[in-house]
């Protein structure tokens, strides 16, 4: 006997596209802007690996804390901070290659763990809106950090090049030329694959993270993680040490964001000193949203799938406005705006769904509670 | 009964132990790998120079390496550069004239950032064939280089606008 083919529910497509709406926009622009960019595939693909080496490892730093269940750590903007500090020593001090690149690390977290702990101090007293607050202690550090390089540098902590300092004297310049590290961990591997060249190092180092999360969600520090990101309460009724690993959670992200953050430059190869660390949270957090992730789960297909799409996005967008329009200023704009469309949708998807949830356990509980009333009014109906 | 006095005296000494010997073991590495980063990344510039010093003739044409880089041509009263990394570097000088290349190890100090090697002077065996070289000016800053805009404070908190009068 032959089963009918059964075709899925309009509710069931509904549901799909509702859960995955976000990436679907996404696809469906980036496959209006790949033909009309008039890009080659290689030089898309080539382009796509080369962002893929320097963006995924910030992606990541956001896993933690989204599985601890305090959102996008907009505040990752902190852990790139501390990175660009590190950076400024490593080209003051002459240290060159990976090993320029390892002592920024070395320089940037301790100021990346103790700004951790400060945020993840802050976030525990604004319970609830830990995004915003996140964010808004990005734009507060984002001054600490400047009155710190602007003004500290040179003057109290010491800084030997003056090819890094302002004329003044003190003060760091705008723009930090990353010559002695520049693609010193992309370079350090290099396979050529056909017309492709694969930062091997750079993989490594990103694998060896995803490697260290599916670890980590097993320890039962993860495991608590994802009890507090499921219901705080009853984490705490269970013993769980509820704010200490929320700190321990934004710790960790703060760290690898800047660790993240000196992979980043080090491709770039030049550091806008005051401005780089800026839009970090913001690109990081479309990133994985692309991907499919929302504010209460995210997984490490999210943040590949993520950075493949907003790069591809990113690549074939301004080309394409040239094109259509006749000004890639145009497709800049319009994937800016894209990226941001993005995080506010995911936003707004969240809070929905939040609402349509909660409203759905209210229907049920009252369904339950009309279901223990009516057999009453049953009876004494039948009475 | 608590559970400190449950579980005995002697287990939170050893946790606290254990967490003691891991600290050190991290900071040990943490110092170790600074400690090696520093020491093999700092970056210093050789500059190889083959001109007349102290009594000893320059090479009419002499093909130097440092490390594994490529090797430079240089003839007589030439200088070139090299950029390295560390403080101990081995350079091959041939002559190209069908005698054995010399081969030599020349340690640098941790804190030159340029120096001076002379050709002749490490041929011929002399020590120190290097000296510091100072190039008296450290990279003149482009202008566009300075602050941005919005980091002066005109462009925080801008000037009245003058009274256009009614």
């Amino acid at each position: 006997m032959n089963t009918p083919f059964k075709l899925p529910s309009a509710a069931r497509v509904r549901r799909f596209a509702a859960d995955n709406v976000v990436v679907l926009i996404f696809l469906f622009v980036t496959a209006i802007a790949v033909p009309s960019s008039k890009l080659s595939g290689t030089y898309i693909i080539q382009d796509l690996l080369t962002r893929y080496g320097r963006n995924a490892f910030l992606v990541f730093s956001l896993l933690l804390p989204i599985m601890a269940g305090m959102g996008i750590n907009f505040g990752m903007v902190l852990g790139a901070m501390a990175g660009e500090i590190g950076l400024i020593f490593a080209v003051d001090q002459g240290i060159a290659g990976v090993q320029g690149l390892l002592y920024a690390v070395l320089v940037g977290a301790p100021i990346a763990i103790l700004l951790g702990w400060i945020a993840g101090q802050v976030l525990n007293r604004a319970r609830g809106r830990e995004m915003v607050t996140g964010y808004i202690l990005g734009f507060f550090m984002d001054g600490v950090y400047q009155f710190v390089v602007l003004y500290l540098m040179g003057a109290i902590i010491p800084i030997t090049s003056k090819a890094i300092t302002l004329s003044r004297g003190y003060g760091i310049r705008n723009t930090l030329g990353l010559d002695s590290v520049r693609q010193s961990l992309d370079k350090l591997l290099m396979l050529k694959v056909g017309p492709f060249t694969l930062p091997m190092a750079t993989y490594l180092v990103i694998a060896l993270l995803a490697i260290f999360i599916v670890w980590f969600r097993r320890t039962k520090l993860g495991q608590d993680m994802r009890a507090i990101g499921q219901d705080q309460t009853v984490s705490h009724s269970a013993g769980i040490p509820v704010e200490r690993t929320r700190i321990v959670a934004i710790v960790i992200s703060t760290l690898l964001a800047m660790v993240g953050q000196i992979i980043f430059l080090q491709n770039m190869g030049n550091m806008a000193t005051y401005n780089a660390h800026r839009q970090t949270g913001f690109f990081a957090a479309a990133a994985i949203l692309v991907g499919g992730a929302s504010v209460a789960k995210a997984t490490i297909p999210n943040v590949l799938v993520g950075v493949g799409l907003l790069h591809l996005m990113y690549i074939v967008v301004p080309p394409a406005g040239a094109r259509l329009f006749g000004s890639a200023q145009i497709g800049e704009y319009f994937r800016d705006a894209m990226s941001y469309a993005v995080i506010a949708l995911a936003l707004a998807l969240h809070a929905w769904r939040k609402r349509a949830n909660a409203e759905s356990a209210r229907a049920g509980l009252r369904g339950a509670a009309s279901g223990a009333v009516d057999p009453a009014k049953t009876e004494g109906g039948a009475a | 009964m608590s559970a400190k006095e449950v579980s005995g005296a002697k287990a939170p000494l050893r946790v606290g132990t254990r967490r003691a010997a891991a600290l050190v073991l991290v900071a040990a590495a943490y110092l170790g790998a600074g400690a090696w980063a520093m020491l093999t990344g700092k970056s210093h510039t050789i500059l190889v120079d083959n001109k007349p010093v102290a009594g000893l003739e320059a090479f009419r044409l002499v093909e130097v390496a440092v490390g594994r880089q490529e090797p430079v041509e240089l003839g007589r009263g030439e200088r070139d550069k090299f950029a390295v990394q560390g403080q101990r570097h081995r350079v091959k000088i041939d002559l190209m004239n069908g005698t054995e290349p010399v081969t030599t190890t020349i340690v640098l100090p941790y804190d030159a950032k340029m120096v001076l090697l002379s050709l002749p002077k490490l041929a011929a065996g002399v020590e120190p064939a290097w000296e510091p070289f100072e190039t008296g000016q450290d990279a003149p800053p482009p202008a566009a280089d300075e602050l941005p805009e919005e980091l002066f404070g005109a462009a925080i908190d801008p000037a009245p606008p003058e009274s256009v009068g009614d």
